[in-house]
């Protein structure tokens, strides 16, 4: 007794150190991502219809827009240089209105243009305070004659609102083909020690009730829990090993499948896929096999999972424990697998130089999500099996339709516009897309994705536990 | 007596079975039975209201024919199944041995069996360790002990879950016909062990069909027919009883 007292003092100051640590790596890891994410509200380009006159020192060109963005990073621009090699300069300039400030100023080379291809300028710094402030960008010259001159493309139908376009000054109708590209200030960032000290002093608070309920002998949630899976571990651990021993039993390669399985499938969907989805996407063969490991994962660990109960019948009738046992125990073998399948990515990130940031200490944050998902659909899966042995069929089905609409292969983008808002409410999809945000692009993703992800993984839980916990006294009758 | 402190109290304990008329396992079926109205249940009592005390150092015995709820006990004292009313109150950590072995895995050795079937009787992983030499021993295995299980003989299977099974001090053992297992020699060997479990302070719930063993064994026995309580009281007495009427 008073060893397990010391045990759970040790355990609650490890928690909180570990949260402590955890916090801080995470916030030098975000960096950026805290504060800001990629703007709602850029601006995109509208495809022009004509070009203004030529840019010369008697003419100015202007459009006015407002900025919902609360900093800009750059802008795009669609010059013409009228099928000919113009010389001399062209100044493009970024003004805030509202201030009566240049925000940014560059001077060009027109003989480095191209005709009519979206050039775009990407700032030195971000320019900050600029939201809801009018800006302007200005293209002028002080060295363009007519003959010798480049033009921006504009569409003569379109005035939106907010946004006016002037030649010289003077307000005309149509709209500059430019976009403007920024960011949104997160409200995470200025607030996250605030944030992570209120649930640390959460946490701490907890840890105190928890030990003055083990003084007094009270009963609680948390010391259940504790004590059941300090109890069951070495249960849990000899389950896993035992699936993990069986499964390449008696098999040449042996564990070797794991590693070489995600890398054949990779390998023949890039081929069959490459030409159609390569140019779309970076990295394809990264992008591709990210995917495929987190759904093989998923996949195999509820497939598991659905006999997870009726499997065990003979087991379940003879010894008693708790029945959560099952399904929980399958989820990690299929994660032990998933480890060593991260293995063949790690490969082939290497060699398609895919640059690794910092960014992938996060990776474990998405992986312990996944598998916590897995176990909310596992006990669904494995409760609803014993009384209706269908559910191994319909399975299949789902989880074929599943991937089917499940990025995995394909760029989002293909999607019908009908179904893509739907995209974010599939949970698979929120947890492979964080994946590739941390491997591919490298940066932290933006925090309402982490919140996301959690979320899913709760909700599945907790309809898990519940649906299970609804029918396990009645298990035993129908095995 | 009565300042020994009870181990297990089973307070009028009954269980229901909905023996449906036929076992309804899919979802087409449960859809067409609920439209069409044929759910008919037969209500089917496994248990009805059994009351059994059992004090510390007890060994208590159950007999009664096949089909009269002894393994449906045994289940719920052993947490297995639920009562559907009536409390069950175990003082005391509990080692079922309903059915030898049913943990084995037939594709692992006989050691890697040792520590999963130990992990599923709620044995500790250090005490499975200091252990693992006694549990070899006494299953006589000796080098097969490496091979896998499939290559085990049926009796060697048996020999090894009874090591496994036996080799705690629970302080409640739960008993289910198992002394019958390996040959002549092992027999008298796991008996021993049994009498010395039992004359170690271990509470023991013993179910078998042989008078003899129950006669030798046990303080206590409770005859159960048809779920109920038939006759409950000392061994020779009932046993006596029991004899007489079949």
């Amino acid at each position: 007794m008073k060893r397990t007292k010391m045990n759970l003092k040790k355990g609650c100051i490890t928690a909180v150190v570990l949260y402590v640590l955890l916090i801080t790596i995470f916030y030098f890891v975000a960096g950026e991502q805290l504060y800001f994410r990629e703007s709602d509200y850029e601006i995109k380009s509208v495809a022009g219809d004509i070009a203004t006159p030529e840019v010369t020192t008697d003419f100015t060109v202007k459009e006015t827009f407002l900025c919902r963005m609360n900093r800009i990073n750059g802008i795009t621009l669609q010059l013409a240089t009228l099928a000919r090699m113009n010389t001399g300069n062209v100044i493009i300039s970024v003004n805030d209105e509202t201030v009566g400030k240049v925000l940014w100023e560059t001077v060009v080379d027109v003989s480095t243009l191209t005709d009519s291809v979206v050039t775009e300028w990407k700032f030195d710094q971000a320019y900050e305070d600029v939201f809801k402030h009018t800006l302007a960008i200005v293209i002028r010259t002080e060295d363009g004659q007519a003959g010798n001159a480049i033009a921006p493309w504009y569409l003569t139908t379109e005035n939106k609102e907010d946004m006016q376009l002037y030649f010289n000054n003077e307000p005309v109708d149509g709209t500059l083909c430019f976009s403007v590209f920024g960011d949104d200030a997160v409200w995470t960032g200025p607030h996250y020690w605030l944030i992570m000290g209120a649930v640390g002093i959460l946490l701490v608070l907890y840890c105190m009730l928890l030990l003055y309920k083990e003084k007094n002998n009270k009963k609680s949630l948390g010391l259940y829990i504790i004590h059941v899976l300090k109890k069951y571990r070495f249960l849990i651990k000899q389950l896993v090993s035992r699936d993990f021993k069986i499964k390449y039993k008696r098999s040449v390669l042996g564990m070797f499948w794991s590693f070489f399985n995600p890398l054949l499938t990779m390998i023949v969907q890039y081929f069959v896929f490459s030409t159609i989805f390569k140019a779309e996407i970076a990295y394809y063969p990264v992008y591709l096999l990210a995917g495929i490991v987190l759904y093989g994962f998923f996949s195999e660990a509820t497939g598991n999972c659905v006999g997870a109960i009726v499997g065990n019948a003979s087991l379940i009738k003879k010894v008693y424990m708790p029945k959560y046992i099952y399904p929980v125990s399958k989820v990690f073998s299929s994660a032990v697998n998933l480890v060593i399948t991260l293995l063949p990515l790690l490969i082939v990130a290497i060699i398609t130089k895919v640059p690794i940031t910092k960014a992938v200490v996060i990776v474990p944050f998405v992986l312990i999500c996944l598998v916590v998902f897995s176990i909310g659909i596992g006990f669904i899966l494995s409760a609803g099996m014993v009384f209706f042995r269908d559910i191994q069929f319909i399975w299949s089905v789902v989880s074929m339709v599943w991937m089917y609409g499940t990025p995995i292969f394909y760029p989002e983008s293909i999607l019908p516009k009908e179904i893509q808002p739907f995209l974010q409410y599939n949970p698979l999809y929120c947890y492979i897309q964080f994946f590739r945000t941390l491997i591919i692009d490298g940066i932290s993703p933006e925090p309402m994705m982490y919140v996301k992800c959690v979320a899913f993984s709760l909700l599945s839980l907790i309809i898990g536990v519940v649906i299970f916990r609804k029918g396990q006294d009645k298990f035993i009758l129908y095995l | 007596m009565s300042n020994i402190k009870n181990m297990i109290e089973v307070e009028d304990v009954s269980i229901k079975f909905r023996m449906s008329s036929d076992k309804i396992l899919s979802l087409k079926e449960f859809v067409i039975a609920k439209v069409s109205k044929r759910m008919n249940y037969n209500e089917f009592w496994a248990l009805n209201k059994v009351h059994v005390t059992v004090k510390k150092g007890e060994v208590l015995g159950i007999i009664g024919h096949n089909g009269a709820g002894k393994s449906t006990l045994l289940k719920v004292i052993s947490g297995i199944m639920k009562p559907t009313s009536g409390k069950v109150s175990l003082y005391g950590n509990v080692v079922p041995m309903l059915e030898l072995g049913s943990g084995f895995d037939m594709e692992l050795s006989g050691k890697e069996n040792i520590f999963l079937n130990g992990a599923i009787l709620g044995y500790e992983e250090e005490f499975l360790h200091e252990k693992y030499d006694e549990i070899l021993e006494f299953s006589e295995l000796g080098e097969f002990i490496n091979t896998p299980l499939r290559n085990y003989s049926s009796g060697m299977v048996m020999r090894l879950a009874f090591s496994i099974a036996t080799v705690v001090n629970p302080e409640i053992l739960i008993v289910d016909e198992i002394l019958a297992v390996g040959d002549a020699d092992f027999q008298k060997k796991s008996k021993k062990r049994m009498q010395e479990l039992m004359s170690g302070g271990t509470t023991v719930i013993f179910v078998s069909h042989t008078l003899s063993q129950i006669r030798e064994l046990c303080n206590n026995v409770l005859w159960l027919e048809h779920g109920e309580v038939q006759m409950y009281g000392d061994a020779e007495e009932v046993c006596d009883a029991y004899s007489g009427k079949s």
